[in-house]
């Protein structure tokens, strides 16, 4: 029918929109409305017809369609649907991994987050946010690519109600805190990242993204040396307070100045967002130190840093 | 495989020749089969039934017995799309 490859291909040229390109290569049917007592289904024959739960939302009936349609690309048996990464079959886990890389391909992993450098919540939203995938799909996609982003493992810990649900992950021992510890303390630095050592010489990183229904923690175990590396937002932070200091109407006007380079550039590079800002802005809207500040290396590090969030 | 048959008492097929049977052929079927027992369930099972060659869609009773039957149908009718068959048309006099 389809190679495995070509599939996340045709997912990968059309992000965001991979599973819906991918139904339309494939002639497959999809079909919504509101449907009570399950997610959609599946349905393999001379006409093969996705049928997706419209009381849902829409990131959920996109997880539906992307592991329905990696059912057909596997070959494995469409079925109806249920909870996303929960199932403790190979078939269906199989097909929740190749439905996240439909979602999230590998090269927007690549852009986002540096290699071997902790990811935060922030971050991870965004990808959600671009991906138009929730958080938590955002967080197992990041486990499924361990390996590619540089950590010694991943794992992530959904709690409702900070009771633990379920765990993602393949095979992470965090010995030093169980997850509940983990995440009172990552509770106690968020939106920062919490380090702690591991008894294995790792270092384990806590980053959560605290809704206010459940809490989903995302583990990553990396070398002590990596695990130290400031995460984006860390840098941001850093630069924050050393170019604004107390000056909180000049930190307020950067932001909106910046905001507005968003709007302008749209569909623009980082590049190009960058010699938009620092040609509308510095020296015409800023005067003196304000203005120095802002042209200096830290000004510029901070400015770039800051547009890299909408222009990955 | 040709063997010495030695039939011991329990055993459920006696086997003549001095060959084993197929495992398919002894092994003994489950007779628990949980089938659904409303009308539009059995409807679903026997379309997937009859046309096992022709689609291809897991089914688990727990799945089907949590929909209500609005849902049911849209699933008995997605069947039929997918299969080909045209709902009868209505009566004209």
């Amino acid at each position: 029918m389809i190679t495995r490859s070509r599939a996340i291909q045709i997912a990968s040229d059309n992000f965001p929109r991979g599973p819906e390109a991918l139904a339309e290569h494939l002639s497959v049917e999809v079909r919504v409305s509101p449907l009570n007592g399950v997610e959609g289904w599946c349905i393999r024959g001379p006409t093969t017809i996705v049928r997706l739960n419209q009381n849902s939302s829409e990131v959920r009936r996109r997880f539906t369609l992307a592991h329905e349609l990696a059912h057909l690309v596997l070959g494995t048996d469409p079925d109806i649907a249920l909870e996303p990464f929960r199932s403790d079959r190979m078939e269906e886990r199989e097909a929740d991994r190749l439905a996240s890389e439909f979602l999230i391909p590998e090269g927007e992993l690549i852009k986002r987050f540096e290699t071997g450098t902790p990811i935060d919540a922030k971050s991870l939203i965004r990808l959600a946010s671009a991906a138009r995938v929730s958080p938590v799909m955002a967080a197992c996609r990041v486990v499924n690519s361990t390996e590619m982003l540089g950590f010694r493992n991943a794992a992530v810990v959904f709690f409702v109600n900070h009771q633990e649900q379920w765990r993602y992950s393949h095979g992470l021992n965090f010995d030093t805190k169980n997850a509940a510890e983990l995440l009172v303390e990552a509770m106690k630095c968020h939106p920062q990242v919490v380090r702690a050592p591991n008894q294995d010489g790792n270092t384990v990183v806590g980053s959560i993204i605290d809704a206010q229904q459940y809490q989903v923690l995302l583990i990553q175990l990396l070398p002590p040396d990596e695990a130290t590396r400031q995460t984006r937002e860390e840098s941001l932070r850093e630069l924050s307070n050393s170019l604004f200091v107390d000056d909180y109407n000049f930190r307020q006007s950067v932001a909106a100045s910046l905001g507005v380079t968003k709007n302008k550039c749209e569909g623009q590079t980082l590049d190009k967002a960058f010699d938009y800002f620092m040609q509308t802005y510095p020296d015409k809207k800023y005067t003196g130190d304000r203005a120095r500040q802002l042209k200096s290396l830290s000004g510029e590090r901070y400015v770039r840093l800051y547009l890299s969030k909408w222009f990955p | 495989m040709v063997k010495k048959y030695k039939h011991a008492v329990g055993d459920d097929t006696p086997v003549t020749g001095g060959i084993d049977l197929p495992p398919g052929l002894t092994r003994q079927l489950p007779a628990d089969v949980d089938l659904p027992t409303d009308d539009l369930g059995q409807q679903a099972y026997w379309l997937l039934k009859l046309n096992a060659d022709k689609i291809a869609l897991k089914f688990r009773q727990s799945d089907f017995s949590a929909m209500d039957d609005e849902t049911k149908q849209q699933l008995i009718a997605d069947i039929r799309d997918s299969l080909g068959v045209k709902p009868f048309a209505k009566a004209v006099i």
